[in-house]
């Protein structure tokens, strides 16, 4: 499950628009709310670590950079819980 | 408990928990895993069909329940573990610190600083799996069927009740162990021994909430053959237990050192 839940939406959708007889207004629809959500979680995360201090990061603030962007939905989560001094 | 020192403490909490991004993790984890539950269970037959490189699969027709099914397992998880992640460290790191002591030299009591964090996190969890619920019950109306409405409800307010236990047992252990991990590991331990022990005993299996989350009692409730007894119980079960721990919980605490 934690699988399922952290696989890249863009696979999905690639997967689906090369093997599955939708439309793309109907795979645009699908995914569009998933990805959206996933986006906004990155992006808030990227935000966060560009404006912090890098003594206020735990690690270095490029391997966190990369960590939320190629990592899902768990790169960001993992960002906000552990890679943050509060 | 005064409920002059408990709203201001409320507000601290929610404010904390903006600030601190636990409300859009919570919020977003939620609904990512609520509407992509009938969204994996739509396009399954299909993925498998086209990655199964020769081997023909054969699968029923996929319908709501299945729907429901997948969304009641992606909702007991990730979730569970993601409110013992944010909740770990809500009186350890507080105490390790020093901001314990600083709101507590106020008149503040030592109850409210507890129910404060509890109720915090549960209406944090209360409007995540509301949103997840909403979002997961119009996609399964598009995609399959319309669930009916009574079942789901109950579910979902069986789901809460399952993050309830779980967060009283986070907490709890946030307030035995000044380190946040070391708390998040007794939690985590904690939420496997539940998850464990209804495979173990058929009495505690049929006793605890997540009894109800099960394919065939899902079936039953949709169908309308489940007993009152066999719904009731879980839910009374898991609600004793969580205000046992959160008793637990403020006494232990109301007798430490900070």
């Amino acid at each position: 499950m934690l699988m399922e839940s952290s696989s890249s939406w863009k696979g999905i959708e690639r997967d689906v628009a090369m093997h599955i007889n939708l439309s793309t207004g109907a795979i645009l629809s699908l995914v569009l709310p998933l990805a959206a959500l996933e986006l906004i979680l990155i992006i808030v995360a990227l935000i966060d670590l560009i404006r912090r201090e890098p003594g206020r990061v735990n690690g270095s603030k490029v391997v966190w950079a990369l960590i939320i962007v190629l990592i899902g939905t768990i790169g960001p989560i993992c960002y906000f819980i552990l890679g943050r001094k509060e | 408990m005064t409920i002059h020192t408990f709203w201001p403490m409320l507000k601290k909490e929610f404010y904390e928990q903006y600030r601190t991004y636990r409300t859009l993790i919570a919020t977003i984890i939620l609904l990512l895993l609520g509407l992509s539950a009938p969204i994996i269970t739509k396009l399954t037959p299909e993925l498998l069909k086209s990655l199964g490189g020769g081997i023909t699969v054969i699968l029923p027709p996929q319908t709501s329940t299945d729907a429901l099914n997948a969304y009641l397992k992606n909702m007991t998880q990730l979730p569970a573990l993601i409110l013992i992640l944010l909740a770990m460290g809500c009186i350890a790191d507080e105490r390790t610190h020093g901001t314990a002591v600083t709101v507590l030299t106020k008149p503040v009591p030592r109850t409210v600083f507890v129910l404060a964090k509890f109720v915090s996190y549960a209406l944090l969890f209360l409007t995540a799996t509301m949103l997840a619920a909403a979002g997961d019950y119009f996609y399964t109306y598009q995609f399959f069927s319309a669930l009916p409405p009574g079942p789901f409800v109950l579910l979902n307010l069986a789901l809460l009740i399952f993050y309830l236990l779980t967060l009283a047992l986070t907490l709890l252990a946030s307030v035995l162990f000044r380190n946040a991990v070391a708390a998040g590991g007794v939690a985590f331990a904690g939420f496997l021994v539940l998850s464990i022990l209804p495979g173990l005993n058929s009495t505690i299996a049929h006793a605890l909430p997540s009894v109800l989350f099960s394919p065939q009692r899902v079936t039953q409730l949709l169908a309308g053959t489940a007993s009152l007894g066999d719904i009731v119980q879980p839910l009374l079960t898991g609600f004793g237990l969580t205000l046992a721990l959160v008793m637990i919980a403020c006494f232990v605490f109301q007798r430490q050192e900070l």
